[in-house]
């Protein structure tokens, strides 16, 4: 009884910790928060040298890679999973409380955490934790590519097999679902990162030039593909020459960074191959008649769908708003559990 | 061709974007003939995008084949045969790859046709508002409903509150009230003395609970009045540990016995002490349920139960109740009078 009263002051969030990006989406209101994970902290100068918190998000993300010596600009998520558990907490805290204000008759709010479907119970225990200490009065962990799938619009509860693709910063889940639950899933840690990294190393290797992680990014937005169109593009870079030690410009066309980012969309496609291999043939079938679903934010990436569909043969389908999905799906995930009952999904509960 | 593009984000970077051509072969010299603006004339998405194809030669075959669909898939969403194609998000998506395969710059029409003749349930409704960097659009309570319902909240609780609070002090005020009142009226409708205690049993029945100093004012009065008030049973208001009396009725038939002799009768486990006038322990410890103990002493006897709903008190063939107290079980109370004549 306490508890629905309760239930009516507070908000529902869905929250998609991603490692790149943290959204959260509010029951009623849509995604209300979206911003990077990164967490810049100030070093004390006096006395014991006490830590504190000197950005979050958008704004700290700026000061990647720029910082002086008393502030360091860490990302607290690192392939899908907690690397640095009590800045985590305390940009979650900062986060919920951005969207949830306290007052005195607000209690702490419901929230749903989509976890990677790979993580260990460790981990799982961890963003558990770490959304409890931030204030959360109940936390719900939720799988990724279920999320997705939701969020998507896919029909997740009917007795028929939706794979989905959720390629996010830190990870790449592929997830075979059918009636709420998940036949078949597998989480490589390949994601956004590691497409920045690939093209940072392919710079490094080509040309002898040192770019930073938002160059590489900016790059990889810009003029990066995953199969070789009839356009090319060309982009001026600036990164610092190895053997001179100096600052320098130069071109980089977008068959280069397809070139560049051949080893992680390789293992993406092994992945999805493995999939589809492992999951029963009716739910194959399935798959082959309606096509698979694209998410997150490497879904973005141009062509990826068509070198998806050259290397599968499915139909490939850009979910819409793919950066989104995951959070929405959260949403809609809640709204199901206040509907039907936590049994809906297979879910951990407290 | 070389075109370049504005770059919003960013001080280097110019994007030179050349055209390769015949790269992928086929439809790289049908790029002029796709529309600027997609004008839908009324017609279903399908069938513009039907009208294209033809318009670039293209069969429904190789399109089926690049988009790795079945013809019969192409072929319903070229007719508008929703019913046949699977749930709305594939369909969306269909019609998006399709677009990009005629090289339509932008599908949105397209699918925004498509979803005002194919509303879908199945995706939250909520549009999303993204707010970057600190304008948050937060969830405050500052919306009117929020405070509407908090304030109409509130005000019940507060009403329940003053409520219960009259309700709980208007028992003892009304039950004084009335004690006080009969005195009065017993003087001054002298004749009728003899009714009005009658009329003081029925209206208080068995729950009457008397005010410690009313009790003895009326007392006196009911008792040489009538002596049919020997049956009325006798609650006790001892919110105060100490000074509560019982009410004594006209005694003179009680046996010497009857006067030094109290049984209780446990229906729940009890701690239990009585001591009576002459300051001896006359019991003390833990009765246990069931039992019934007999004890005799000097009177009065003050008794301290630690459970006092499960303790029932015989004395001078009367059973005293204790009205029970909501939060608190243990209880202390005097019973019986100095006897006049101490033997």
């Amino acid at each position: 009884m306490l508890k629905r009263v309760r239930g009516l002051f507070s908000t529902d969030l869905s929250i998609d910790l991603g490692t790149a990006n943290t959204l959260i989406y509010v029951r009623g209101q849509g995604i209300v928060l979206d911003e990077p994970s990164v967490v810049a902290i100030r070093q004390g100068r006096e006395g014991n040298g006490a830590k504190s918190i000197a950005a979050v998000g958008a704004e700290a993300k700026l000061m990647l890679g720029r910082t002086p010596g008393h502030i360091t600009a860490i990302r607290p998520m690192k392939d899908g999973v907690i690397a640095d558990f009590t800045i985590t907490e305390r940009m979650l805290q900062y986060f919920i409380h951005k969207v949830h204000e306290t007052r005195f008759l607000r209690p702490s709010p419901r929230v749903l955490i989509c976890v990677p479907c790979g993580s260990t119970q460790v981990e799982r225990r961890a963003i558990r934790e770490s959304a409890t200490g931030a204030g959360a009065r109940e936390v719900h962990l939720i799988e990724e590519p279920m999320a997705a799938a939701i969020g998507a619009g896919m029909p997740v509860s009917e007795a028929t097999g939706s794979m989905v693709l959720d390629i996010g910063g830190g990870t790449t889940e592929v997830g075979v679902l059918s009636l709420n639950g998940i036949v078949y899933s597998e989480s490589i840690r390949v994601g956004g990162d590691r497409f920045d990294e690939a093209i940072i190393s392919y710079v490094r290797r080509h040309y002898n030039m040192l770019i930073g992680e938002a160059t590489a990014e900016r790059i990889k937005h810009m003029i990066g593909s995953a199969y070789p169109g009839k356009e090319i593009k060309e982009i001026h870079v600036r990164g610092r020459n190895v053997a001179e030690g100096i600052p320098r410009s130069f071109k980089l066309n977008s068959n280069e960074v397809l070139e560049a980012l051949q080893e992680p969309l390789s293992s993406i496609v092994s992945t999805i191959k493995t999939a589809l291999e492992r999951i029963p043939p009716e739910l194959g079938s399935d798959i082959a008649e309606k096509g698979m679903v694209l998410t997150g934010g490497g879904a973005l990436l141009k062509d990826l769908d068509r070198l998806l569909m050259e290397e599968t043969g499915l139909p490939v389908i850009v979910a819409e708003d793919p950066l989104t999905c995951v959070a929405r799906g959260g949403g809609r995930a809640l709204e199901m559990i206040e509907e039907h009952g936590v049994d809906v999904f297979a879910l951990d509960g407290m | 061709m070389t075109t370049t593009y504005g770059n919003d984000a960013a001080e280097d970077g110019v994007i030179k974007v050349t055209t390769v051509d015949s790269a992928e072969g086929e439809q790289a010299e049908s790029a002029e003939q796709v529309p600027e603006a997609i004008d839908l004339n009324g017609l279903k998405p399908g069938e513009w995008l039907k009208q294209l194809r033809e318009q670039k030669n293209l069969s429904i075959e190789h399109v089926a084949d690049r988009l790795y669909l079945d013809t019969g898939v192409v072929t319903a969403l070229e007719d508008g045969d929703y019913a046949a194609l699977p749930p709305p998000i594939f369909v969306r998506g269909y019609i998006r790859n399709y677009a990009k395969l005629l090289e339509v710059p932008s599908s949105d029409e397209l699918v925004g046709a498509y979803n005002s003749v194919q509303p879908d349930e199945s995706l939250p409704m909520i549009t999303p508002q993204i707010h970057y960097g600190g304008q948050v659009n937060t969830v405050n309570s500052k919306d009117w409903r929020v405070r509407a319902f908090t304030f109409l909240f509130i005000l019940a609780v507060a009403i329940l509150v003053v409520l219960g609070g009259i309700r709980l002090s208007n028992k003892p005020m009304q039950q004084g009230g009335v004690v006080m009142e009969l005195p009065e009226t017993t003087e001054n409708a002298g004749e009728s003395t003899l009714a009005l205690p009658r009329l003081n049993i029925e209206a208080t029945t068995e729950e009457t609970t008397f005010e410690p100093p009313a009790i003895e004012s009326t007392s006196l009065e009911t008792s040489e009045a009538s002596d049919d008030v020997e049956n009325v049973t006798i609650s006790l208001t001892s919110t105060d540990d100490t000074d509560t009396q019982e009410a004594t009725p006209a005694p003179p038939t009680f046996t010497a016995e009857q006067l030094h002799t109290v049984v209780i009768n446990y229906s729940m486990d009890s701690w239990t002490r009585i001591i009576d006038n002459a300051n001896e322990k006359v019991f003390e410890g833990v009765a246990k349920a069931g039992r019934s103990i007999t004890v005799t002493g000097e009177p009065p006897f003050k008794m301290r139960f630690g459970v006092v709903q499960g303790v029932t008190v015989e004395y001078k063939n009367e059973v005293i109740t204790v009205e029970n107290h909501p939060n608190r079980s243990g209880r202390s109370f005097t019973i019986g009078e100095p006897l006049p004549d101490a033997n």
